[in-house]
Order: structure tokens, then C-alpha cells, then sequence
């Protein structure tokens, strides 16, 4: 009655009634005879993987002694040994050269409405091809994308999408009978400083075909890298994302401040750089109730963005979704996004929106002279339009922005 | 020990029906009627407060709705007994509505257009029953009030508040675009026609040769199930345009595809008949006064009144719900009329 060695009962039917030893026995024959097999096989899956990658060599970076580098991408600046990766899981020190395998394969390919980045002064009711590929260096709390932001590209499902892909299947988007006008190209959904060299081909290919380029970013970016990037973008939907260090080392990743050598400051640089440069840019700032909807912080920061980028550069004030390790947070109530726009038109800046939120007062564009609703928006939607060249019907005070 | 069981058994049975026939306070149970009153107004009051969550309404807002309901129960009140917003018709015009209504409803589940007889003898029917209003002087002077109510109220929300009630459709469960209202207004997705094209894609071009129509065929019929079957030629022009645009998108390089799936998505969809014929019959409707809105019909309705003040007061303070009081809340009981145990009561 004795069913003996629990496996080897269990096995009986197959192998036959054996002991405990002779089980074992067996099972490692098996596996000396199979383990050949199981390694070609997980070659040959490596190596397809390999095969799609393809390594290029990143431009702002310092060779070290001893095939060390330091990168000057972002402002954390990674020292890194051979063989070692970047923060932003894409940029590999490989035998003393710094290279990254986020070329040419994008992981999210797909049409939407500019005023998703959310850009409201840039060819209103427009679309544009939105591209991402794998990896960011930041890791906030709350990323809506962390799927793909908080990975490599190797470990995404990509498309194999060349510069001229991109830009020749944004062009094949305004055959006649098109329904909207397609006519830009947008890095979002993930960080495109994570992927800022094949976001310079594309873009430098765009600008040639007279493709506008648009770039959602966190705007922590070296200054270089930030001159460089406004060579080839039209418009930055630039995220300014809390006020201080504080918020930007405990929610967004940035280093603890005692250490850092100013991240914040860094984000603020970069975006008087694009002022600088005269390139279009629209500030979004996330308000997540309890981190940073303080009123005196929004003061703080309303007071900085009119002192050095003026009173014409939209900002938008986005709802909070609970999303990745902020689950456990409400979405902004609605008052506190109608305080902060108060707030923001009580600073001087002219045009205030919120986003994440529909119908809202904050979807429209408004003139900031005599008040007239000059563009009426549901969320993404344009339901009216009387801009005039640029300017309002009514009074015919200017509108900054890319409007043709 | 099979004594036991049934004796058991028909114990349990024994108790069981005096049981159910009373309540769980020991009363009589509601009879069917009440039961389907409260259904009605449960489902007018979810319907509302569905479409009131997606419009962010400001005090000022809900206050006119509070307002404006209260007049529309006034006009109604002064309406005969059996008619007005949530008043059932009577019961021979009732049967002969359903009776009009069946004959629609067997051609177009044929897939068949109604014929024109049948639709003026609707025409007919729904002109003397169809709004459940007053008829002659009373529903003109209703209809012109209440037009005239829904305007006044109209005119305080926002051009976008508007078009989001323009675009709802009455539900129990909302749609993505109310349920979450960060989409509303956002772009609409047509996942399961993006899915379907590329699943098309993948099949190779021999197999899709062969079986290409059959499947198309296949989900026109899974379309026609929920959506009412389509006339013969409207039938074949639909797989035909289906069938043209799964070519483009088979045809495609891989970047382009993923570019214009969506664009192509949105023309996969199948004629809608229920729409269709839902506007042609109120085309057909004989109307002498410009009908009340979805304004009305939804957020004015009387029935909606309390559901607007408790919401009023909340907003009033500070969005603080002022009715919530633990003590006097009625505790959970997951098992009303049940046979679990219940907690020892305090001496």
C-alpha cells in the first residue's frame, strides 16, 4: 500500500515504478541531453532580439581614462564603467564608446491631436504622428506611461521605423479628402531625451520636408543638448512639473537635494534656453492633490515663468489621474485647478489652461485684452475657431503662436 | 439516511414560500408594479446623474437645474392625471402602440425596410399617444413652456457643456467618455475595428483570398445581431466597403499602417439601422411645437429633484456631503431576507 517516493508515484505512468534516486537519475540524463537544445534555442531567441537592435553612438558625452565616460545628456550626468547603462536605460558605455539602441525602433507609432501634448497655441485641430520609443531617466510617481517609459527598448515590441519612414508616412497623411491636416511629427508618451539621437534624425529629416516638429519633454536636458534639440523643434510642450527640489527628488527621481547639483535648476535653465532661442514653447504642470497643489508654491512659480520666460507663454494645469505608484491619491479636485488658473492669470500670464478636464472654462483660448472667446475647445475638440491672423476678431490684440 | 434528506429538504420548501411571500421587515413583499416604478425612477435618476458627472457644473449651474425642474413638476402637475413626464399612457393606447410597433420591428428583423403604410399608421398612433403628453391646447402650452424653461437654463452652460449633452446617449453604465470624465472630449478610439484590421493583416494572402469575405461576412452578421439587419444592397455596399478598406490596410508598409489604423478604424464601422431608423421615425413624429431637448427630457426632469438639491448641498459646502452622518446611516447588510445569522442584539 505504500505509494513510495512522492515524484516517482506521481511519474509512475510514464517512467514506470522507480525510486527516488533513479528518478533523479533520469532527470539530469534528460536534462544533459536536452540542455543543448534549450541553449540554441535561447540563442537563436537572443540573437533575433540582438539582430533588431541597432547600437549608435550618442553625441554629448566625455571619454574617461580606462574606457570611462561621462554622459552630458541630462543633467545627472552618469559616470559610467564599461559595459554600464545610463539612468535612462537606453545609453550604454560599450567598450569605452557611449552608445544607445533606441534607433530606429519606436514602440508606440500613432496619430493624434496636437492638443493632446497638450499644445493649444500650434495649428489648432491638427494632428500629428506621435513616436516614443523605451526608456526615460526621470521616474516619477505618477507616469501615465510607464510601460514603456520605465524600461529598455530591447524589452518593448518595436517597429522598425527609419527618419524617412516617419517623415515620408507624415507626408502620405494629406492626400486629397483628408479629413484633418497631418503635417507635424511628435516625441511624447516617453522621455525623448531618452532617445534624443534618433529624435535628431527624425527631426533634422522633418525639417528638410517642411515637417513641423513638436516635443513633449520633462526639459531636464544639459544646455547643450537643449540648443542643439532647437535646432529642429518647432514648439516644446515643456513640463515644469512641481516648484523646488523637494518635489523633484521625492516624486519625479531627480537626486536628493544635499547631493545634486541643482537638478531643478537645471529643468529652469533649460527652459530660458528655448526662450533664448526663440523657439515656441507651451508649460505644463501636472497638479497632484497634496504634493504640489500649494497655492503659495504656484505663486511662486507663476512669478518666475513671467519674470524670465513673460506673460505670453501658455501654461496648462493638468488634472491628476491616480496612475503607476500614485494610486492611492484622488484626482485634483476641479477647484483646485480653478485656483491654480486664478492664481496663474493673477501672476500676469496670459493664457491659462487646464487639461485632463472637460468641459471646462480652461479648455479656451480667451483674449487677454478684451476677453473674447476667440478659440472654444471640449478637451482635444475645437468646436470654434475665430482666430484672425493670428489675432483676436474683436480687438485684434496678437495671440503668440504657431497658428499656419 | 435518504429520509433524512428529503424530509429535510421539504422542511426548507415548507418555510421557504410563507417566507419569500413577506418581506424582510415581515411585511408583504412590493408588488410587481411598485417594482417597476422604482425601477423607472432609478433609471431616470442614474441616467442623470451619469450625464451630470461628465458636465462639471458650477453652483450657480445646479441651482438652475434645481429651479427649472421644480417648474417643469409645477407645469406637469397641472397636465390630467395619467399624462406628464413619467406617467404611464393608457392601456389601450399603450397596447396599440406596441401593436404598431411590433409589425416595424418584425420587418426589420427580417432586414427589410418598413413599408410606407405600415409607417403612417405609426405615424398615426404615435400622434395621438406617442409623447405621453396632454393633447390639443395642453400639450401645445406644455411644449411651449418647457421649450421655453429648457432655454432660459440652456443658455447658462457653456458652448462645451452643451455639446457633451448633445453627444449622451441615455445609459445605466456609462460610456468611456462619462465614465471617466478626463476623456470627455477626448479623441474617440475604435480598438476592437483597429484589432480586426490587424488581425486582417496577419492573414497570409491566399488563405485571405479564399476566406476574406466569409469573415467580413461573419462580423457584419455579429453587427447585425446587436445593431438590427441591414436592408439586402445596403447589406453588400457595407462588405464591399469593408472589404476595400482591409485591402488598403492590408497593402500597407508596417509604419504607414500604424499611422492610419485609426483613421481606418473609423470608417470600418457598419451603417448603424438603429440610428437610422430611430431618425427617420422621428422625422416621421407629427410635432406642432419644436420638441423639448435632451436639457429637459434629462436634466429637468421632475423626478431628478432631489438628486439636484442633495447635490447642490454638497457643492454648497465645500464638497462636503452634509446628509453623511455615520450614526445615522442604515448599516450594510449584505444578506436582507437571507439565511445567513444575524449579530446578537445589545440587551
Amino acid at each position: 500500500m505504500n505509494p513510495g517516493p512522492g515524484c516517482a508515484a506521481g511519474c509512475a505512468g510514464i517512467l514506470g515504478p522507480v525510486d527516488r534516486r533513479t528518478f533523479l537519475r533520469r532527470l539530469a540524463a534528460i536534462g544533459v541531453v536536452a540542455s543543448p537544445a534549450v541553449a540554441a534555442l535561447a540563442g537563436f531567441v537572443r540573437d533575433a532580439r540582438a539582430s533588431a537592435v541597432q547600437w549608435r553612438e550618442v553625441e554629448f558625452y566625455e571619454k574617461l581614462a580606462n574606457k570611462e565616460i561621462l554622459c552630458h545628456v541630462c543633467p545627472f550626468d552618469c559616470h559610467l564603467y564599461d559595459q554600464e547603462m545610463c539612468r535612462c536605460r537606453t545609453r550604454t558605455n560599450i567598450g569605452g564608446k557611449l552608445m544607445t539602441p533606441a534607433w530606429n525602433n519606436p514602440c508606440i507609432i500613432r496619430r493624434d491631436p496636437v492638443e493632446k501634448l497638450p499644445l493649444n497655441h500650434f495649428l489648432p485641430g491638427e494632428e500629428q504622428v506621435s513616436l516614443a520609443v523605451g526608456g526615460c531617466m526621470l521616474r516619477c510617481l505618477y507616469c501615465q506611461n510607464w510601460q514603456q517609459s520605465q524600461t529598455r527598448p530591447q524589452d518593448l515590441k518595436n517597429f522598425d521605423c527609419t527618419s524617412e519612414d516617419a517623415v515620408g508616412g507624415v507626408l502620405k497623411q494629406n492626400a486629397e479628402g483628408a479629413e484633418k491636416r497631418c503635417r507635424t511629427i511628435g516625441f511624447t508618451y516617453t522621455e525623448p531625451i531618452a532617445w534624443l539621437e534618433y529624435a535628431k534624425a527624425v527631426g533634422m529629416h522633418a525639417k528638410s520636408r517642411d515637417v513641423k516638429v513638436v516635443m513633449a519633454t520633462s526639459m531636464f536636458f544639459r544646455e547643450k543638448a537643449v540648443r542643439d534639440a532647437c535646432k529642429y523643434v518647432t514648439a516644446f510642450a515643456a513640463a515644469l512639473k512641481g516648484w523646488g527640489d523637494l518635489f523633484y527628488n521625492k516624486v519625479i527621481g531627480t537626486r536628493d537635494p544635499k547631493e545634486s547639483k541643482g537638478d531643478f535648476k537645471s529643468v529652469l535653465r533649460a527652459l530660458e534656453v528655448v526662450k533664448e532661442e526663440g523657439v515656441w514653447m507651451e508649460i505644463t504642470n501636472l497638479v497632484v492633490p497634496t504634493y504640489n497643489d500649494d497655492m503659495s508654491a504656484v505663486k511662486e512659480m507663476c512669478a518666475w515663468i513671467v519674470k524670465n520666460l513673460g506673460t505670453g507663454v501658455p501654461l496648462h494645469f493638468g488634472r491628476f489621474v491616480p496612475e503607476f505608484k500614485l494610486k492611492n491619491l484622488p484626482r485634483t479636485p476641479v477647484a483646485t485647478l480653478d485656483e491654480a488658473r486664478q492664481t496663474a492669470l493673477d501672476a500676469g500670464i496670459k493664457y491659462v489652461y487646464t487639461s485632463n478636464i472637460a468641459p471646462h472654462t480652461g479648455n479656451n483660448t480667451y483674449c487677454p485684452r478684451c476677453g473674447t472667446k476667440i478659440i472654444s475647445r471640449l478637451g482635444f475638440k475645437i468646436l470654434m475657431n475665430d482666430l484672425k491672423d493670428g489675432a483676436c476678431p474683436k480687438c485684434g490684440e496678437k495671440v503668440p503662436g504657431i497658428w499656419s | 439516511m435518504k429520509i433524512a434528506v428529503l424530509w429535510a429538504e421539504c422542511c426548507a420548501v415548507i418555510l421557504a414560500v410563507p417566507l419569500a411571500a413577506f418581506g424582510a421587515e415581515g411585511g408583504l413583499a412590493p408588488s410587481p408594479a411598485d417594482d417597476a416604478a422604482e425601477i423607472r425612477r432609478l433609471r431616470v435618476e442614474i441616467n442623470a446623474l451619469n450625464l451630470i458627472n461628465g458636465l462639471h457644473l458650477s453652483i450657480a449651474q445646479v441651482q438652475a437645474l434645481v429651479d427649472g425642474a421644480r417648474e417643469m413638476k409645477a407645469l406637469a402637475e397641472k397636465l390630467p392625471p395619467d399624462r406628464g413626464p413619467g406617467k404611464d399612457m393608457a392601456a389601450e393606447e399603450a397596447a396599440a402602440m406596441c401593436a404598431a410597433l411590433e409589425k416595424v420591428l418584425a420587418c426589420l428583423r427580417k432586414g427589410e425596410d418598413p413599408p410606407p403604410a405600415l409607417l403612417a399608421e405609426l405615424k398615426e398612433k404615435t400622434g395621438k399617444t406617442g409623447r405621453r403628453e396632454a393633447t390639443g391646447v395642453e400639450k401645445s402650452e406644455y411644449n411651449r413652456n418647457v421649450v421655453e424653461i429648457e432655454a432660459r437654463v440652456g443658455a447658462l452652460l457653456s458652448d462645451a457643456q452643451r455639446e457633451v449633452i448633445e453627444e449622451f446617449k441615455p445609459c445605466l453604465v456609462p460610456p468611456k467618455t462619462l465614465r471617466d470624465p478626463v476623456r470627455v472630449g477626448q479623441v474617440r478610439t475604435f480598438e476592437a475595428q483597429e484589432a480586426f484590421l490587424e488581425r486582417a493583416r496577419k492573414i497570409p494572402s491566399e488563405r485571405w483570398a479564399k476566406l476574406g469575405k466569409l469573415i467580413v461576412d461573419k462580423a457584419m452578421r455579429k453587427w447585425e445581431e446587436k445593431n438590427g439587419a441591414l436592408p439586402a444592397k445596403a447589406r453588400a455596399d457595407e462588405i464591399e466597403k469593408a472589404m476595400t478598406l482591409i485591402d488598403q490596410a492590408r497593402s500597407m508598409p508596417e509604419v504607414e499602417f500604424q499611422i492610419s489604423k485609426s483613421s481606418l478604424a473609423e470608417k470600418l464601422i457598419f451603417m448603424d439601422r438603429k440610428d437610422e431608423i430611430h431618425k427617420e421615425l422621428e422625422s416621421l413624429a407629427s410635432r406642432r411645437d419644436a420638441p423639448p431637448g435632451k436639457i429637459a427630457r434629462i436634466l429637468l426632469d421632475p423626478r431628478i429633484i432631489p438628486a439636484l438639491e442633495r447635490r447642490l448641498a454638497i457643492m454648497k459646502n465645500g464638497g462636503k456631503d452634509p446628509a453623511v452622518d455615520l450614526e445615522d446611516i442604515e448599516g450594510a447588510d449584505t444578506c436582507k431576507g437571507g439565511k445567513c445569522g444575524t449579530p446578537a442584539k445589545k440587551e
